[in-house]
């Protein structure tokens, strides 16, 4: 049961319709979430990480599609759905979402109705997937803000977001995310808009829960540090597509990507004597005039005239995936 | 046990703030009063409305005759009283009816956007152009006179401002990422449109049903006044405050005017005082 791998996503490409030119966000990404585990998506702002999230909710924006590629999530039954052919609004679709994947935004500010009282909102979840009396959905909501620690959980199930803080809210939105015991949750950059000590309590809290419920994680966040503590496999991603796939042990300890090597770089220690963060240099090439050939190139200390072309996923160990036609050399001197 | 209590307390506290404008209360005790005096006509005078006593005409307000009688000797309280019933009921029919249609429409053209948006938009445009008060003659005329016709009337004609308010709201509103955030929780689209995103749109809606109802009643009386509401022999406040048509009524019975004038203006007054407080009292951002 471990191993299973409860979503599979096979070549994804999916594409925004931008004054009739197609841009593609996401352009082949593969990778796989195997059950009761967490899968850290790393990479900076524009590489395609919410997009791939979103093009497995099905909830992109009206232009953006799926053009090719597969996105198949076993059930618990064994059942397989590709995802990619369900309709957006369809019922088969409606299910899934909350159900059998759920999902947390980045910013828990916006993300609750400020109309409803947080209980009915907790509540509303649970009973369009299962078939409860309010009394009973209310009573679940306030078991779920009590295991999400929040002080005097039964009393704050009519209060309004806007008596809550950030951290609270955020716990609030796990708790309606959690509330059908979904089999995935994705967590698009779920600490990003709270502040630091606040960040470790929200991450403490969704390990627990990930433990107690065995639910797989899908994590998106730009935090190397947030992974290495949370992920059980990291896949780094830029300008759409993975360029590091691995286990976190493999990929923190011997990052074979530049990308990813001067990602951990710029990650700062406590205690460091340098004056200035290693920085990688360049900036992100436009989406509109996508460089042909490896994208990392331009900025690349090890680029060669091989980068000219799209390099393929070669294996560096067992698990240990990279995206770079130097990787070797990459490894030697990083 | 426990969240019985707290559901309580959120509307305790949304009664409170309510309850904090004075000038809402006051004016909630004056539409009370209206109302249930219309509701309870028969218990508070013993004259017929509609009964004509040729030897009683145009007496002044007394003891026996409150408010006077009228050209044809009938008691102008009671009129006032039965005729309540159903000026209050136009207002509020009209008014509720005109949002009804209108937040449903816009809620749809707005969340889903696309062909039927703008076939909605267009329907509307087209209904707003053309002047209302000839669009209301023209359908009364159609129609005949008559108190459900003038239902049809008020809420054929008066859908589109709620509806393009609605829209407008609710085409922000759409972008909100608690909107996504309930798509991602798998909750329907009907429930989203009239669950989620409606009642962030109300507060206006609210205003705007309270400020239209008042306008319902002034156009009853308007069309009324006419000859095209309701029928004269059916009393409303319009009806009765159709006598100050003729010059020596203005001139010497000012009672037959003054009176329907006032109730007017008092419920006018008090449903716009009331919607302002319940605007207030339900965002609850505030």
């Amino acid at each position: 049961m471990k191993d299973d791998i409860i979503l599979q996503v096979e070549n994804l490409h999916t594409g925004f319709l931008v004054d009739n030119v197609p841009l593609e966000a996401v352009s082949g990404v593969s990778f796989s979430l195997k059950a009761g585990r967490v899968l850290g998506v790393v990479g900076e702002s524009g590489c395609g990480k919410s997009v791939t999230a979103h093009s497995i909710m099905q909830l992109l924006p009206k232009y953006g599609r799926i053009t090719e590629g597969s996105i198949t999530y076993t059930r618990a039954t064994g059942e397989k759905i590709e995802i990619q052919k369900l309709r957006r609004t369809g019922n088969q679709m409606r299910q899934i979402r909350g159900k059998e994947i759920s999902m947390i935004f980045q910013d828990p500010m916006s993300s609750l109705n400020p109309v409803y009282p947080i209980g009915d909102q907790i509540a509303e979840n649970i009973r369009e997937h299962e078939k409860v009396t309010k009394r009973e959905a209310l009573d679940r909501a306030r078991k779920l803000l009590e295991d999400l620690e929040i002080p005097s959980a039964a009393e704050r199930l009519g209060d309004y977001p806007h008596q809550f803080s950030g951290g609270m809210k955020q716990r609030v939105m796990i708790a309606i995310a959690m509330a059908c015991n979904p089999r995935i949750l994705i967590a698009d950059e779920p600490t990003t808009a709270l502040d630091v000590t606040i960040q470790a309590q929200i991450i403490a809290l969704m390990k627990k829960l990930q433990r107690e419920h065995g639910t797989s994680i899908m994590m998106i966040t730009h935090n190397m540090g947030l992974v290495a503590e949370m992920a059980d496999e990291i896949a780094v991603m830029y300008m759409g597509r993975i360029v590091e796939y691995g286990s976190i042990r493999q990929v923190m300890k011997s990052p074979a990507h530049p990308y990813t090597q001067g990602l951990l770089k710029a990650v700062p220690v406590l205690g460091m004597k340098k004056d200035r963060l290693y920085s990688i240099k360049g900036s992100t090439p436009s989406l509109v005039d996508r460089p042909a050939g490896c994208e990392f190139a331009s900025r690349c200390e090890y680029a060669t005239e091989a980068c000219r072309q799209v390099p393929r996923a070669v294996e560096v160990e067992p698990g240990h995936q990279v995206r770079c036609w130097n990787y070797k050399e990459a490894t030697d001197n990083g | 046990m426990k969240n019985k209590k707290s559901r309580n307390t959120q509307g305790m506290r949304q009664w409170k703030k309510f309850k904090r404008n004075k000038m809402a209360v006051i004016a909630l005790i004056v539409l009370g009063i209206l109302i249930f005096a219309s509701a309870f006509a028969p218990l508070l005078t013993s004259y017929d409305p509609e009964a004509i006593s040729l030897t009683e005409r145009t007496l002044a307000p007394s003891k026996t005759h409150l408010l006077g009688t009228d050209k044809v000797g009938r008691d102008v309280f009671t009129r006032l009283l039965y005729g309540g019933r159903i000026s209050i009921l136009i207002g509020l029919t009209g008014a509720l009816g005109g949002a009804i249609i209108g937040a449903a429409l816009g809620c749809l053209g707005g969340y889903f956007g696309g062909l039927l948006d703008r076939f909605l938009l267009r329907l509307s445009e087209l209904f707003t152009t053309f002047p209302q008060t000839i669009l209301v003659l023209i359908l009364v005329a159609f129609m005949g006179q008559g108190v459900w016709n003038l239902f049809i009337v008020f809420w054929c004609t008066g859908w589109m401002g709620t509806y393009r308010m609605t829209r407008a709201k609710i085409l922000s509103l759409r972008e909100e990422t608690y909107v996504l955030a309930c798509q991602a929780f798998g909750i329907s689209n009907r429930s989203i449109m009239f669950r989620h995103i409606l009642p962030n749109a109300a507060g206006p809606v609210i205003v705007n049903i309270t400020l239209s109802t008042a306008g319902y009643v002034l156009q009853e009386s308007a069309l009324s006044f006419l000859g095209l509401g309701v029928p004269s022999s059916t009393p409303t406040w319009g009806n009765i405050f159709n006598a100050a048509k003729a010059l020596d009524v203005v001139q010497a019975y000012p009672w037959l005017w003054l009176a329907p004038g006032i109730a007017i203006s008092l419920f006018v007054l008090s449903v716009n005082i009331i919607g302002d407080g319940l605007r207030d009292a339900l965002d609850p951002n505030q």
